[in-house]
């Protein structure tokens, strides 16, 4: 590519503003909107009709979403063939989470790929998705999807955490190493309240028909989820109250 | 406690020639480094199975941590050979190997002409000298002069780069490498040297600059001069950015 030294620096400083924003605020928005799930499938479905509804949704998405994506995946690849990994001569933090937030990138391009397949554009692969709750939590009956999703959960919110320390870096904000160190755990600790808010959206789905482990969010209990076990023809799970799920009684 | 120090010596005879491992046994005695070391196995070139070979090469020359030369990798880790002692590592077999990043001139003796190349592109030079006196410099706080200094004890030895999973050393467009960045804050800081502050930004914002830096920071744990490689990277990322950010649509 015939790209001006300064052409190239634009990109890689773009590349880690675009990991911020939009990217970052979609992901903690994605993550909150997942979390009506907590209230039940009803509450759930809602919200994705009120985001599918919204006006300009084409451009949001395209713009604000899915070029961002590309965008900072492409670039992505070239900083990842540029890394020489040495972790296991020289075990420290740092170099581990450098490390990590590459490989988190890697997985994030195979997970971010099925999971626009399974949902956005599952009507493309054959998926009804005019009741997306009932669709993920068909889909998370499966150990191996399960995994996939925690997998995918816990990459994001890492490759978030950490891309915001890098950011602070890159854009010169935090240039001591006390402050950096600091900023560091600051991040680390945004990344596991990101990884278990979108872990307890996941349980709402309850995968592998588990009960929902609510956490932070006791009224959700009293709200009644359709069960899919029963009509993915799974044995029947008992839901909140210990009623056996019949068949779409609550529906 | 050790009877005696087993060596484990990566050579090559030459620059293209394949590299193999020759194993040496000394007695132990305290308070020996690594140098004392090879000198002993350079009087007595036997290896550890009783045959005679070649005294296995390379380069040291102040003896004191302030050269640089006889950077090499001690159990996989860059340091010198002259400030590691042996009572200082683990029981057991010592690794000696030459630096990776580097070509191999024979042995354990490297040749980091690409430092003097980068140290060429970054400036690395206060140009003081003309056709008539320029009269005193301007004085500095000492405060400032406290934290210069520390970028002044850079020996080039080579450390940064080494244990830099970014810094590539075969392929001068990948990344510059931690020192000349140290080199071009440590000399853009200095009151005389500020007045090209200007000429260094710019050397330091091309492809193999600083968006080469991945923020791994095993730089700032290897460099055996203590000195803030990271926070200089930093320093710089600020003023790149400023310099972009406001010359984006022009002068």
């Amino acid at each position: 590519m015939a790209l001006t030294e300064r052409q190239y620096f634009a990109l890689r400083r773009l590349h880690s503003l675009s990991g911020v924003f939009p990217i970052g605020v979609f992901l903690a928005e994605h993550f909150f909107t997942n979390s009506f799930a907590l209230h039940g499938a009803e509450s759930y479905n809602a919200k994705v009709e009120f985001l599918t509804s919204l006006p300009y949704l084409y451009l949001i998405e395209g713009l604000g979403i899915f070029l961002p994506i590309l965008f900072h995946l492409v670039v992505g690849v070239i900083i990842f063939r540029e890394a020489r990994f040495n972790n296991r001569s020289l075990n420290y933090r740092q170099n581990a989470m450098f490390a990590l937030q590459r490989i988190s990138g890697v997985v994030l391009i195979f997970f971010i790929a099925y999971h626009l397949a399974a949902t956005r554009f599952g009507a493309y692969f054959g998926y009804d998705t005019s009741d997306l709750f009932a669709l993920m939590s068909d889909k998370l009956q499966n150990p191996f999807v399960v995994a996939f999703y925690v997998i995918g959960v816990c990459s994001a919110s890492y490759h978030l955490g950490n891309g915001l320390w890098g950011f602070a870096i890159h854009w010169g904000l935090l240039t001591g190493r006390r402050a950096q160190q600091r900023w560091s755990w600051a991040a680390l600790a945004l990344a596991v309240a990101l990884a278990v808010t979108g872990l307890n959206s996941l349980l709402a789905f309850r995968p592998l028909g588990l009960e929902p482990i609510l956490l932070f969010d006791k009224s959700a209990s009293h709200v009644h989820a359709v069960a899919p076990a029963a009509e993915a023809g799974l044995p029947e799970m008992q839901d909140a109250h210990g009623h056996g799920a019949e068949g779409g009684e609550h529906r | 406690m050790r009877s005696e120090i087993v060596f484990r010596i990566r050579r090559q005879d030459g620059p293209q020639e394949p590299s193999y491992v020759q194993e040496f046994r000394l007695n132990y005695r305290p308070n020996l480094n690594i140098i004392a070391c090879l000198q002993e196995i350079a009087r007595h070139p036997v290896d550890a199975s009783g045959k005679a070979t070649s005294p296995p090469v390379w380069d040291c020359s102040c003896l004191e941590e302030v050269c640089g030369a006889c950077t090499m990798l001690v159990n996989g880790v860059p340091r010198q050979s002259c400030s590691t002692l042996i009572d200082s590592l683990p029981s057991g077999p010592i690794e000696l190997a030459p630096l990776t990043k580097f070509p191999v001139v024979r042995d354990l003796m490297v040749d980091r002409k690409p430092m003097f190349e980068a140290l060429k592109q970054i400036h690395g030079w206060i140009p003081i000298d003309g056709t008539h006196d320029l009269g005193p410099g301007p004085r500095r706080p000492s405060d400032q002069a406290r934290i210069s200094y520390v970028f002044s004890r850079c020996m080039t030895c080579g450390c940064c780069m080494e244990a830099c999973p970014n810094y590539d050393g075969k392929d001068p467009s990948q990344f510059i490498g931690p020192a000349p960045l140290g080199q071009t804050h440590y000399f853009n800081t200095n009151p005389i040297g500020a007045m090209n502050a200007g000429e260094r930004l710019d050397a330091v914002m091309g492809r193999n600059g600083l968006t080469g830096c991945g923020n791994a920071q095993n730089c700032v744990e290897v460099c055996p001069k203590e000195i803030p490689l990271t926070d200089a990277i930093a320093q710089l990322n600020r003023q790149a950015n400023r310099h972009w950010l406001t010359t984006l649509f022009g002068r």
